[in-house]
């Protein structure tokens, strides 16, 4: 058998390391990726460990390394991903490393700072500019007051002699000091009102907005900003208005009254900004070369680094071997990959030039780990097993059957040729578009969880697309390739023209071919009105069938398993009845309907004819009930019975049915009972023969006997609760199976209420605003389509059919109490690593 | 029996070449036990599933119930037994009276 059918046989092995290899033959171990260690010092704390202070160091680089990552995306520079896979630098290496990336970081951090410093010059420069140009308007003002006439010539000609502060309006006023400065716009309000109350009314504030906004140097965000000017009288005044400027953080800046003064100031100014400006994108270039350059090696590092860390971890797993100066470690390897593992240890201690390591297999009554492999195809599959429970180690793995039952009993549930065209159409995009796909790495948890089951959907999306055509349901049509086998031929006008409903009749041959349509349904069923009558019958039939028959499959595979772990007594006190029960109440029961669909119907001999027909379901409960022989009443041609000696043979497979139950109940108990007593006579008779001490045979049987007894009732409850959940699960899990039958119908109806209340609109509306109408409609019909009967059928389909595997399938073979195999491989650490990455 | 030969034998034998044939022509490797699984068990279930489809309608029990305006439908498109000349001539008193089944025209299905 294949190693997916079984898990694969694990060993547990000791491996010694010499101190010199360790790290290289970790390294090689990581690459590997198919040995897993147990953790020797479970006790130790995480800071008492022998290599914390390596870890240390690597988290202090890969901090480092983030710093860096952080400040490459702030620049938008793209970070190359070249796909390399570089292998763990060896402890010589790192220190090289560490001496880089505290290099970088630095000069990082130097650049940064300075271009904060050059920044925050920057701005004052700025915000002084704008008060050397705003003060004009203020100027302006003054001179020429709002309700006064404007005087075109005059206002241009006086600007450039008039003084700040003219004699002309103002002369009275002597001593008349003012404070310029900028503030943030959103201040000036409560800025106007402090002064205001402050002051008592005595300052006069002007203020005008700076257009463009600044930046500011610490946050790097842009803010607006004013100029204003607050004039007053006074030293008093004065140190009061410095002191509300400073509470509002308003920056002053030295404003010169004459217009000379500021015109030269305003040359001053430009230049010293345009050097600044220089200075700045030389700043800003620097750093950008720095980023660029490190953003090739990034991805490289990274990798490195979480390398070192993950075999540091591992590393302190192992213990210390003093007298032999190595370390000792436990791991469990699966058996097949035992030379791999050996080559991969001897690469590792070429390597470093050291002696070689040993590798010594041990033998433990511990439960190794479950280990399946699988390829990303069945990947999923054993993922949709796992997550009920990991089997139990060496049991047969419900997986490989599952790439087909589940996708199979999904379709039963979903059959519509044109969902499920879509959902193939889906999953085979995605399964086309791998690569690219998976190398784009998302944290949208919705698309990861349908990019990981692709192949499932695919798988769906075909077989949903076949029982399609078996249910001949096209969006709710049917489609007629081969041509019904019922007719209306038989009809005449007046017929038809008197009769609202006309109900074809399966005996005449005019009406009914007597051959059924080739390939599934009829296409005449879905334009009739009883077609919910006739679906409903087959539906629970095909429901029941199939529920029987794939828990009947489960029931067998549970031999293998009794065969492989050497339990006969399984096979004949548990396998066997069950058998027998399932199959001598609900095989015969599938019996029953093949016989009715081929025994009964119309145009033959009345006896079987349609209305003669007994119903399979009363047929089952009168068997269950064992109700007494019915005979048949005078001049009625209809028997109660389906064939001669009907109600024998149900007897018959009813009692025999019945006595299985004790059967699986007592057998296996009463049997290890035996076994246990005869054990005890053989260790007590060689207790008698060999040298004990005299109370100890007693002793021992006493402590066997009282063992014995524990066990037995331990046995017998565990016996009862196997048996009930078997017996009264046949019969439940077997109704359970009809949620087939269900989820079809509401699928069914569903597309046709879509079709009929939708689409249908669209394609009646006429004349010449049809054609718009029918776009509409049509985008609104796809959608509902897409969203209800896509996903949310489809999801709500994928649950039941899970919900079958899992327990209807699965309780009748499955253990599932097995813990799964996680190797140590970079692949895994880093792909996590990586991922923790993308959610910040 | 209401079975007819040709498409039981078709059928049957297509997946019967799916599921006992093709598993024997799967290439070695890894994968060759769980490809014949696949292919054996799809096989039994589709065939398995169409086989239940085609007994239960061998011998049906009862027929469709159909509005008689889809009797006619049907007359015309799938059976070729009525011309539309056929109802404009014989029966001119027939098309004041269908007026009365109008209203169940509107809800009248249409398969094609």
């Amino acid at each position: 058998m294949g190693s997916l059918f079984r898990s694969e046989e694990m060993a547990l092995c000791q491996l010694f390391l010499q101190s010199e290899s360790a790290y290289t033959c970790v390294s090689e171990l990581g690459e590997l990726g198919l040995v897993q260690f147990r953790d020797l010092n479970p006790d130790v704390n995480a800071f008492q460990r022998k290599f914390v202070n390596e870890v240390r160091r690597c988290d202090e680089m890969e901090r480092k390394l983030r710093y860096l990552e952080r400040e490459i995306r702030k620049d938008g520079i793209p970070v190359l991903d070249t796909g390399e896979n570089p292998e763990a630098p060896i402890p010589k290496e790192m220190i090289d490393l560490e001496v880089k990336f505290e290099k970088l970081e630095n000069e990082l951090k130097e650049v940064n700072s300075n271009a904060e410093a050059l920044k925050r010059n920057y701005l004052e420069l700025t915000e002084l500019k704008h008060i050397l140009k705003k003060t004009q308007v203020f100027f302006d003002e003054a001179m020429y007051p709002p309700n006064l006439p404007y005087d075109q010539d005059v206002y241009f000609d006086d600007d450039e002699r008039v003084n700040l502060l003219t004699d002309s309006s103002l002369h009275h006023l002597k001593h008349i000091g003012f404070v310029a400065g900028v503030i943030l716009r959103e201040r000036i309000p409560a800025f106007e009102r402090m002064l205001w109350r402050a002051c008592r009314g005595n300052v006069f504030l002007r203020q005008a907005e700076i257009e463009d906004p600044l930046e500011d140097p610490t946050t790097g965000e842009q803010v607006y900003k004013s100029v204003f000017i607050i004039f007053f009288q006074g030293d008093h005044l004065k140190m009061r208005v410095k002191k509300i400027c400073e509470g509002f953080r308003a920056t002053m800046y030295p404003c010169p009254e004459a217009p000379a003064d500021r015109r030269e100031m305003a040359m001053g100014v430009k230049t010293r900004l345009d050097d600044l400006n220089t200075v700045l994108s030389q700043t800003q270039d620097h750093r950008h070369r720095v980023l660029v350059s490190a953003a090739r090696n990034i991805r490289a590092w990274m990798m490195k680094v979480w390398k070192i860390k993950s075999i540091y971890h591992t590393l302190n797993m192992f213990n210390l071997d003093v007298i032999q100066n190595g370390l000792i470690a436990e791991c469990w390897i699966p058996v097949a990959n035992l030379e791999d593992v050996q080559l991969a240890l001897r690469r590792g201690t070429e390597k470093s030039g050291s002696l070689p390591a040993i590798l010594n297999r041990m033998n433990t009554p511990e439960a190794p780990p479950t280990f399946h492999r699988t390829n990303k195809f069945t990947k999923a599959f054993q993922t949709l097993i796992d997550s009920y429970g990991v089997a139990t180690y060496r049991e047969i793995n419900p997986a490989p059957y599952t790439i087909i039952t589940f996708p199979f009993l999904f379709a039963i549930m979903f059959g519509d040729l044109g969902h499920g065209m879509i959902m193939a159409l889906f999953g085979a995009w995605m399964v086309w578009r791998e690569k690219p796909l998976s190398a784009k790495k998302t944290d949208n948890e919705i698309w990861n969880i349908f990019f990981g089951g692709r192949y499932i959907i695919f798988l769906m999306g075909l077989f949903s697309m076949y029982t399609g055509l078996v249910y001949n349901d096209v969006f709710s049509k049917s489609i007629n390739i081969f041509g019904s086998s019922w007719h209306g031929n038989a009809y005449n006008d007046s017929t038809i023209l008197e009769n609202k409903e006309l109900t074809l009749d399966p005996g005449d041959t005019k009406q009914y071919d007597q051959y059924p349509y080739p390939f599934g349904l009829d296409p005449m069923w879905q334009i009739s009105n009883n077609k919910i009558n006739f679906f409903n019958s087959y539906k629970m039939k095909i429901s029941i069938i199939f529920g029987i028959v794939h828990m009947l499959f489960g029931v067998i595979l549970s031999v293998w398993n009794h065969r492989f772990f050497n339990r006969p007594l399984n096979i004949y006190c548990e396998f066997i009845p069950q058998l027998i029960f399932l199959t001598f109440l609900f095989v015969y029961l599938i019996l029953l309907v093949f016989h009715k669909w081929v025994w009964y119907g119309a145009g033959g001999d009345s006896s079987v004819s349609p209305n003669c027909a007994p119903s399979i379901l009363i047929t089952f409960i009168n068997m269950v009930l064992v109700k007494p022989y019915q005979e048949k009443s005078e001049g009625d041609k209809c028997s109660p019975y389906m064939f001669a000696g009907q109600f024998g043979i149900q007897r018959f497979l009813l009692i025999v049915a019945l006595f299985c139950v004790p059967w699986m109940l007592c057998a296996k108990p009463f049997f290890l009972h035996r076994a246990n007593k005869r054990r005890q006579l053989v260790m007590q008779a060689n207790g008698g023969e060999g040298v004990i001490e005299e109370g100890g045979a007693e002793a021992a049987a006493a402590a066997v006997g009282t063992e014995e007894q524990h066990d037995m009732s331990e046995v017998m409850i565990h016996q009862g609760i196997h048996t009930i959940e078997y017996v009264l699960g046949s019969v439940s899990h077997t109704a359970s199976y009809l949620r087939l039958w269900a989820l079809s119908l509401a699928h069914a109806q569903l597309s046709e209420v879509l079709w009929g209340m939708v689409l249908r609109i669209g394609l009646i509306a006429g004349g010449k605003g049809g054609g718009i109408v029918m776009y509409l409609i049509f985008a609104i019909w796809a959608s509902l389509t897409v969203a209800i009967l896509v996903l949310m059928e489809g999801l709500s389909a994928f649950l039941h059919t899970l919900r079958l595997h899992w327990v209807e399938f699965q309780s009748k073979f499955y253990g599932g109490t097995g813990y799964a195999f996680v190797p140590f491989a970079f692949e895994t650490i880093l792909d996590q690593a990586e991922n923790t990455v993308v959610e910040q | 029996m209401g079975a007819d030969a040709i498409p039981v034998g078709v059928v049957t034998g297509f997946w019967a070449v799916v599921g006992i044939v093709f598993p024997f022509i799967v290439p070695k490797g890894p994968n060759r036990g769980v490809t014949q699984v696949v292919l054996a068990l799809t096989a039994s279930t589709c065939w398995l599933f169409w086989l239940l489809c085609y007994m239960h309608q061998m011998n049906p029990l009862f027929g469709p119930q159909l509005h008689n305006t889809t009797v006619l439908a049907i007359q015309y498109l799938w059976d070729g037994s009525l011309t539309l000349d056929n109802l404009t001539t014989e029966n001119p008193s027939s098309v004041s009276s269908t007026s009365a089944t109008d209203d169940s025209f509107s809800t009248t299905e249409t398969a094609f």
